[in-house]
């Protein structure tokens, strides 16, 4: 039996806090200004691209004690950002990334509702669960919640989206109720609310539910309550490891196996001509390791300034001054093991030879797609041919014109090789994706018919 | 600045309709065609009405979408009019509130403003998980949030980003401040994760009486003592309908009214004065429209003016002398508008009262007030550095 060929899709993310983007480079715009969102934003449906994604973090990041400079800053609320957006765009799908633990559940699917009704049922919920007190410090609930309580908290703040979201009937037709829905109270050890659904519902029935976190807590935290993962692994052979784990997890979660769906985030690097490739890699590398964020990168391990740090040579011989790091450099650097880590990047250092800028540039970037469109679209064939991942949210290291390749020169190429599609299939987000109803809106009877088919899936 | 007079009309959304983002589209667009100062949205974060007894009345309507997000989405298909939500600010997150207004103020270039609202309803509290501010707390906490908002917006300078390659820093920190605002019942440490709005502080409307630092406070302008026309009415208001006769009697209260607000006032706040109105149009005359219970009248204990689009006409005009500008609440939202558009706009611009605001206005340029500057620019220009300047322009 031949393996049906899958579709790739592609979502972006939107990053707004990182060393990714490449913000000294002439082409590179504002990252702040509306116009830049726009643009990124109708390129990517103008390229069929499933998603608009954005990230979301509710301190600005410190270094060593100050605000940190070197990185791009300054995001926009995503929820009102994307309802800006969603009059600009027609089909691609909204997704926000928002915190389960310094929002009040009603209110947060109140608005995630909203959006939703607004764009025509296009509107998701990345669910991210940072807890650490520094950020609390922003919040009128601080530091409440210990880390280890993140997911049980988060699938409290879940479960009252969903009361809010299923209060009303779907024939609540024409702006009209029969019955305006009763008030409902939800008492929890972390809860104590009285809600009541007052909005239609969407097109889509309630907004998709992504998830960011990579923990098993996370993962199973997923595969009981999230339509889409997004996970950091991009490459085909941790992909594989990935997927299979979540599809088992999935299973016992009393799912279909292809019920969650998987977008790695990825970063692609288009060049005309295959000879230009590695020079261009190196070029992004460079502009996104600066000699000063290499610096500060092995500051924020060591936990002390190291003024005399030359990025080009070896690493400090002696150890860092803290046993673990701290949560004011974002998810992606929290809690490592600093000592064990260092001398783990020594030992790497001197086996490849590397100064601090080549470590740092291995360590902290993507290895991403890089070539010319045939060559990366070559990279991705396997991806469509086993279906470990369901799509890619692409990283644009450039904004605003990042998508300008992948969309002018890639998806055509995609488009050619029948591994990706050349219109969008639904209007709604949950059409595009290929999700099936709502989990709470499924009777136990859906979920066993569509076990066969799924089982299918590798 | 010159003084102008705004004219502000609310587009509560009727959400009868299954495509709410088309309809609100729609009657922006067609604000902006008409001329006016700015829009705004109402919200109410609960079911309208949803009191005791509310439970099992059939034919109730849906709630609104948030405000802001309302606001939000037609930031990008419109470039004059000002953009006014409704915010709940009691209960919410005072962090959350400001970014989302800094992000209406930036994706709409700079027109954003906000009516603060302190709302005792205790459904409000309950969804936040909270009971209800006793009356005696709930404006100084509205006070509090105001001022933390306030803060949270300034903690970017507006040159903060420098993007200097020469030492590879995005920002310049000295230029990014924490807020540090403490109040009775909430902290907000800062920075904000979004820079400075284009307006450096979007409008802030309030209620006269409030503590919180105003930019513009909103008085109803009411008839009491009135009989009311009952029969003309939704039950559930308690308007009283102005005709052309009640021109004296309305012009004398709200002269009365401002002049007693703008003793308590710090000097220069706005003050806009809230009437409902209905006008004939189509052959069709205001009260009959407002007799017809499908065209339900939006305007709570407000005076409704109804009559030919010359009635308003005359009564702004008059009022332009006292207040800064008017919220209207269009008894039905289409064809009130129309007339807005076609009559009432040209005529106050023909008296000379009023003018639209141009593409690329900001709302504090339409409304005639000043950037305000950001309260941690702590070093003054340095006048070294402007004199280098003058120089370098004099060569
Ligand atoms: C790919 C990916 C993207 C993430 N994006 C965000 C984000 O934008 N904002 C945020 O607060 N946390 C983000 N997180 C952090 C997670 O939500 C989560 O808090 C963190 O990974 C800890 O959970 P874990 O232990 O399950 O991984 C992201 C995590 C991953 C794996």
């Amino acid at each position: 039996m031949s393996t049906p060929v899958r579709r790739i899709q592609f979502g972006v993310f939107f990053q707004g806090v990182n060393s990714s983007t490449v913000w000294d480079a002439p082409e590179s715009g504002s990252q702040t200004d509306f116009e830049s969102f726009r643009r990124l934003a109708q390129t990517a449906e103008r390229g069929l691209f499933t998603a608009f994604f954005l990230g979301e973090g509710l301190r600005l990041r410190e270094h060593l004690g100050r605000l940190h400079d070197l990185d791009i800053a300054g995001r926009p609320d995503a929820i009102t950002q994307l309802a800006a957006l969603a009059s600009v765009t027609e089909r691609i799908g909204l997704v926000a990334t928002q915190n389960t633990t310094y929002n009040d559940p009603i209110d947060l699917a109140h608005r995630l509702q909203s959006l939703d009704v607004l764009s025509g049922g296009r509107a998701a919920w990345n669910v991210v669960t940072t807890d650490n007190a520094w950020t609390g410090e922003n919040f009128r609930r601080g530091g409440y919640l210990d880390h280890a309580d993140r997911y049980t908290h988060a699938a409290d703040v879940i479960a009252i989206a969903r009361r809010v979201w299923d209060a009303v009937p779907d024939n609540a037709a024409d702006g009209l109720l029969a019955v305006l829905p009763d008030p409902f109270r939800y008492d929890t050890a972390y809860y104590s609310v009285e809600g009541r659904g007052v909005l239609p519902r969407s097109t889509q029935g309630h907004p998709v539910l992504f998830q960011a976190g990579d923990s098993a807590e996370g993962r199973d935290f997923a595969a009981r309550n999230a339509e889409v993962i997004f996970s950091a692994h991009a490459q085909l052979e941790p992909a594989t490891e990935f997927a299979a784990d979540i599809r088992a997890r999935t299973l016992a979660a009393g799912r279909p196996a292809d019920d969650l769906k998987i977008f790695p985030g990825q970063e692609f690097i288009v060049v005309d001509d295959a000879s230009e490739t590695e020079e261009k890699v190196r070029w992004v590398r460079e502009h996104q390791i600066t000699p000063q964020t290499a610096v500060a990168f092995v500051e924020q391990l060591w936990g002390a300034e190291l003024p005399d740090l030359d990025p080009d040579g070896p690493l400090p011989s002696f150890d860092p001054v803290q046993s673990i790091t701290g949560e004011t450099r974002g998810a992606g650097f929290r809690a490592t093991k600093a000592v064990e880590t260092a001398r783990a990047w020594r030992e790497l250092s001197q086996e490849r030879g590397w100064s601090i800028r080549d470590l740092v540039i291995n360590v902290s970037t993507r290895r991403g797609f890089a070539g010319t469109a045939s060559q990366i679209a070559d990279e991705l064939e396997p991806f469509a041919r086993t279906g470990v991942v369901d799509g890619f949210n692409i990283t644009p290291w450039l904004i605003p014109g990042g998508l300008d390749d992948i969309v002018n020169k890639l998806v055509p190429e995609l488009q050619e090789r029948g591994i990706y599609w050349t219109d969008y299939p639904g209007d709604t987000l949950r059409e595009n994706l290929g999700l099936r109803e709502p989990l709470t809106r499924r009777s136990a009877a859906d979920v066993v018919a569509t076990v066969p088919e799924a089982a299918t899936v590798p | 600045m010159s003084r102008t007079f705004a004219v502000i009309v609310e587009l509560d959304d009727d959400l009868r309709t299954d495509a709410p983002a088309s309809a609100i589209v729609r009657v922006a667009r067609a604000s902006e065609r008409a001329g006016v100062t700015a829009v705004s949205f109402e919200d109410h974060p609960t079911a309208p009405g949803a009191g005791a007894g509310a439970a099992s009345r059939s034919g109730a309507r849906f709630g609104r979408l948030d405000a802001t997000l309302r606001a939000a989405s037609v930031a990008p298909i419109t470039s004059s009019i000002g953009l006014i939500p409704v915010v709940h600010a009691l209960y919410n997150e005072p962090f959350h509130l400001a970014t989302q207004l800094a992000t209406l103020d930036t994706a709409s270039l700079g027109r954003a403003g906000w009516i603060a609202r302190a709302d005792p309803d205790p459904s409000i509290a309950a969804r936040h998980g909270r009971g209800p501010l006793p009356a005696s707390a709930a404006d100084a906490e509205l006070a509090d949030v105001v001022e933390a908002i306030r803060g949270v917006w300034d903690t970017w300078e507006d040159d903060a980003v420098i993007r200097d390659v020469a030492t590879g820093r995005y920002l310049d920190r000295t230029k990014v401040h924490y807020a540090d605002f403490v109040g009775d019942r909430f902290s907000v440490k800062g920075p904000s994760i979004i820079p400075r709005p284009p307006q450096g502080q979007p409008v802030v409307f309030g209620e006269p009486g409030s503590a919180a630092e105003l930019d513009a406070v909103l008085l109803d302008l009411t008839l009491p003592g009135r009989d009311r026309p009952a029969a003309h009415l939704n039950a559930s208001t308690d308007s009283t309908i102005a005709g052309a006769a009640d021109l004296p009697e309305l012009l004398g209260r709200a002269t009365e009214a401002v002049d007693a607000a703008r003793t308590r006032l710090a000097p220069g706040t706005l003050i806009v004065v809230q009437l409902g109105f209905a006008l004939d149009s189509a052959g069709l005359s205001a009260l009959d429209r407002l007799a017809d219970e499908r065209h339900h009248t939006r305007a709570d204990a407000r005076a409704i003016v109804t009559g030919d689009p010359s009635v308003l006409v005359d009564l702004l005009t008059a009022l332009a002398r006292v207040a800064d500008g008017v919220r209207l609440f269009p008894a039905s939202l289409e064809p009130d508008l129309d007339e807005l558009g076609r009559a009432v706009l040209p005529g106050l611009r023909a008296r000379g009262v009023f003018h639209s605001p141009l593409a690329g206005d900001s709302l504090r340029t339409s409304l005639g007030l000043e950037r305000p500057t950001n309260r941690f620019e702590s070093v003054a220009p340095d006048p070294l550095a402007s004199n280098a300047q003058t120089l370098e322009a004099a060569r």
